[in-house]
């Protein structure tokens, strides 16, 4: 390890901080409007309730919604992983007939607007007699987190050193095991950040889950649907709330641990 | 850099490798996009069904009207603003996380993101509350004596749909710098402040060009989604901040298929032409080096 | 580049064969259509599957009907726009027995073929409805539509914010109104509303009439802050006073005053606009007795309190008012028979119609 004095770099955490800060504001103006004592978004305040987090454990509908994102989100990650995953190993490390083509082609989810891309998955479907419903969003959803994946994985292993495929390959080793033993790990940190990337991309997504998901409708669909009534609102900001501070506090308080037990192994 | 080589199976199992994938995008992506281009050759008009008719009548209507043209252009300047605002912006903090001791790492990688899990829709909600006539900032403004009334173009204008896609986009651009960052080779920051470079010094002449390619990922990972959104512009943009995506998702919710595909094949070809356009000036020919 | 080539031709082999793959879709019946069978409600097990707007399951609107057949299980889709209704139907993806549209858009329902003439001689409150709302279903001899909801289409103005009230449609060009209004992203409305300002016959317009129409729209932008889709953008704008005055429903009208805001709901000279909702039955519904029996639940004076209670609509039943809370009667308007009259009430647009008032509305919002 370096014995230089690490730089304190005061001014650049000050900036982080602050950026920090600025991006947690409007959640907390929004966990402030879960309590308010009113419908309305907007002040006059009104005064402190808890109404809104009891009625919202009422609601069946949105309480589903919440519980089909969670495995949308879940299954659309995993495939988009896998998928973008092994093509990114195959486009940044090796050449074969159509690789360029390919790139192109899969990184152009990025760039389709996700409703027209919906509107075209859902004719394809119905000509193919599947009607929508949590597959096919989680196949709309795939397509589109794809790239994030690929690309992930892609700028992790441009920067590294060839010689270690030749290495292996020297070696004895079978590609199987260089996928597995070479590639997997050197990956491990770009896949963890692909399969949230994936996750977060699924679980907030709104048109694709608007024409795809049917009668199995996402959050953001339910939320979007209930934009005529504001008496939506406040429940699912409730259940906005509620999903964040749990999943803040569980996701901290892992990292806390799992910082603690760093630093006693070293 | 090292000559590419050839190892040998590299081409065999690069094949293999991108096998399920490709034809997972063929089957998802590659027939409906055709299924799109066929619905603008299609007539105008709300049709409820394909057929096999082919004309060039909706692009003929569409493209001659030169609002179409305007909406796009500004697009494209929304684009690139808030690409080129969000990049910069997200570097440092990119820088910060990249460098910051191993231990906390992880933990503030998930603090920057985690306000993703939170609806979009919910967000940019939160943003209007704080944006409008009667909102957090304008109210901050008339305390502080900066303005003596609500000033009106923070919301429901083009300036609103380029803060809030900042905001929006800022974590999104940081990881791809990051990551860039985080794998780069240290000894070459040391070797340059042995050989008596200052800090400054080191940042311009070696990370920085060093991580370029993750800034210019971080550039497309932001520019070429803004290009067709239109949540954020129905959201806070208002009458003067309305996008091509607004104008496809207004076509294709009425159901005229055909004119929503032909600005659908424009949107597409424009955001291609940008991205080839940025490959080549940034050399991203990187991604698509093969070291076998 | 050879490879963009080679795409190109990937595409458009595949747009070949995606175009002689999909279905036609079906054209409109023509003469007395009979009515689908189905068993009687009283031994149909369901489920019943309706198309509704969010908001709209809940058990007070549909009270009679749960009490009558209980273990009837009422499963509900939902869209937020009316080509959102045609389009989750029409290109087959969605498969419900009952739909709950509007009667702009019946005309292009029953032209693709997707809906079943309604027995009326089975609703016990048939008779009650509003005459003229419920002509507004006819085609040939036949009821396809059943009113349901209705509302005004008129402008809300914040009187805090505005001194001088615009007294007719036309007066919105005023530039003195320059950043202050907030229009409904609606094709349909917005040109209706010029058509009306100006005097124009809608819906049957030419085409310099619509060149006008255009280009009096692209004027009106400047005055225009924002436009609205969900019925909460425009209420939450005006308690705000980011706009002070929104093209609106006479029910968000009485949310913004409900808000805090001194508010006027404007009848302007021209009359106001309206729009009247309700429902059609698929053609391919095996429940079509038990849909009925919905319809007619959901049209009785009960629900119809209800809905005006709740959720400030107006009801097609003419009984409804007699049992809502008559302050909120009165803020939305519902009694005002002279201003009904006037109300340019939202007319059956063909599927040509509603495109090139859509080609026009999309140019506005582009330019």
């Amino acid at each position: 390890m370096s014995r230089r004095a690490e730089p304190r770099r005061v001014g650049l955490w000050t900036y982080f901080w602050l950026y920090i800060a600025l991006l947690y504001t409007p959640l907390i103006v929004l966990a402030l409007f879960s309590l308010h004592d009113s419908e309305l978004l907007s002040l006059p305040w009104r005064g402190f309730s808890l109404r809104w987090y009891r009625e919202m454990l009422h609601q069946a509908a949105l309480l589903r919604s919440l519980r089909i994102s969670i495995v949308v989100a879940a299954l659309a990650s995993t495939a988009a992983v896998i998928l973008g995953g092994a093509l990114g190993i195959a486009v940044s490390r090796f050449r074969f007939p159509g690789r360029g083509l390919l790139l192109a082609l899969a990184l152009s989810p990025l760039v389709i607007p996700y409703l027209g891309l919906a509107v075209s998955l859902l004719m394809t479907f119905v000509a193919l007699g599947l009607k929508p419903s949590i597959p096919t969003v989680v196949i709309g959803h795939s397509v589109v987190a794809m790239p994030y994946a690929l690309l992930l994985v892609a700028t992790r292993l441009l920067g590294i050193d060839p010689e270690l495929e030749e290495a292996a390959l020297d070696l004895g080793a079978g590609w199987t095991s260089i996928l597995g033993r070479l590639y997997v790990p050197l990956m491990g940190p770009a896949l963890g950040t692909a399969f949230v990337t994936a996750f977060v991309l699924s679980f907030d997504e709104l048109y694709l889950a608007f024409f795809l998901s049917g009668s199995d409708q996402t959050l953001p669909v339910y939320f979007f649907s209930g934009l005529r009534h504001p008496e939506f609102l406040p429940p699912t900001l409730a259940l906005t709330t509620l999903v964040t501070v749990i999943v803040v506090s569980a996701t901290l308080a892992s990292q806390l641990v799992a910082m603690r037990r760093g630093a006693k192994a070293v | 850099m090292a000559e590419t080589r050839r190892i040998p199976g590299g081409r065999r199992f690069g094949l293999i490798l991108s096998a399920a994938p490709a034809l997972w995008l063929l089957a998802f992506f590659v027939v409906p996009l055709g299924i799109l281009v066929a619905w603008s050759f299609q007539p105008p008009g709300i049709v409820a069904a394909l057929r096999p008719v082919l004309t060039l009548e909706a692009y003929r209507s569409t493209l001659s009207a030169g609002s179409y043209w305007r909406v796009l252009a500004r697009t494209g300047v929304i684009a690139l603003t808030v690409a080129a605002v969000a990049v910069a912006l997200a570097y440092p903090i990119a820088y910060a996380l990249a460098f910051a001791a191993r231990r906390r790492r992880s933990l503030l990688l998930t603090l920057a993101l985690l306000p993703f899990l939170t609806s979009y829709l919910l967000r940019i909600y939160a943003w209007r509350l704080m944006l409008g006539a009667k909102g957090v900032l304008n109210e901050l403004l008339q305390a502080i004596g900066l303005t003596h009334g609500p000033l009106g173009f923070f919301l429901y204008s083009r300036t609103a749909v380029v803060l809030v896609l900042i905001y929006v986009w800022v974590p999104w651009a940081a990881l791809p710098i990051f990551l860039r960052l985080d794998q780069m080779d240290r000894s070459l920051i040391e070797a340059a402040d042995d050989l008596g470079a200052d800090r400054l010094r080191a940042f311009l002449r070696v990370t920085l060009p060093l991580s370029m390619p993750g800034v210019f990922a971080a550039f497309f990972f932001v520019m070429i989604p803004t290009l067709g959104d239109f949540a954020t512009a129905s959201a806070v943009g208002g009458s003067g901040g309305q996008m091509i995506g607004n104008i496809i998702q207004q076509y294709l919710n009425s159901l005229s298929y055909p004119s929503g595909a032909v600005l659908s094949v424009l949107l597409l070809v424009t955001a291609l032409v940008a991205m080839t356009v940025g490959a080549r000036l940034s050399g991203i020919r990187d991604v698509g080096d093969v070291r076998v | 580049m050879p490879k963009v080539l080679r795409l190109l031709a990937v595409l458009s082999a595949l747009a070949v064969v995606g175009a002689a793959c999909a279905e036609e879709g079906g054209g409109g019946g023509g003469g007395a259509a009979p009515f689908p069978s189905s068993p009687p409600a009283a031994e149909d097990a369901g489920p019943l599957r309706l198309l509704e707007w969010a908001g709209y399951e809940i058990p007070e609107f549909h009270g009679p009907f749960s009490e009558a057949y209980p273990d009837v299980k009422l499963e509900y889709q939902f869209a937020d726009a009316g080509s959102s209704f045609y389009q989750k139907v029409a290109t087959g993806g969605v498969e419900v027995d009952l739909a709950h549209p509007c009667s702009n858009w019946v005309q292009t329902w029953y032209d693709a073929g997707l809906i079943a003439p309604i027995d009326v001689s089975r609703l016990e409150h048939w008779s009650e409805l509003d005459p003229k709302m419920r002509e507004l279903g006819k085609i040939g001899d036949q009821y396809y539509f059943v009113p349901w909801d209705w509302g005004y289409e008129s402008l809300i103005v914040n009187t805090d914010m505005v001194k001088d009230v615009p007294q007719s449609w036309a007066d919105l060009w005023d530039p003195q109104y320059e950043g202050l209004i907030a229009m409904e992203d609606f094709s349909e409305g917005a040109v209706a509303m010029t058509a009306w300002a100006f005097d124009l016959p809608y819906p049957n317009l030419s085409d310099e009439d619509l060149q006008f129409i255009k280009d009096k729209l692209i004027e009106l932008k400047r005055n225009i802050k924002l436009f609205w889709a969900g019925s909460t953008d425009l209420v939450q704008a005006m308690v705000n006073g980011d706009v002070a005055i929104g093209y609106g429903w006479n029910d968000q009208f009485a949310k913004v005053v409900d808000g805090g805001v001194n508010a006027v709901y404007v009848d302007p000279e021209e009359g106001r606009g309206g729009w009247v909702c309700g429902f059609v039955v698929l053609k391919d519904t095996p429940h079509y007795d038990l849909a009925l029996k919905y319809i007619d639940s959901a049209i009785s004076p009960e629900v119809g309190k209800n809905a005006i209670d709740m959720y400030f609509l107006g009801h097609s039943n003419t009984k409804s008012v007699e049992l809502a809370d008559p302050k909120t009667v009165e803020t939305l308007g519902l009694l005002d028979t002279d201003v009904q009259a006037r109300t340019n009430f939202a007319v059956p647009l063909t599927a040509e119609q509603r495109d090139t008032f859509n080609q026009i509305w999309s140019e506005v919002l582009a330019a």
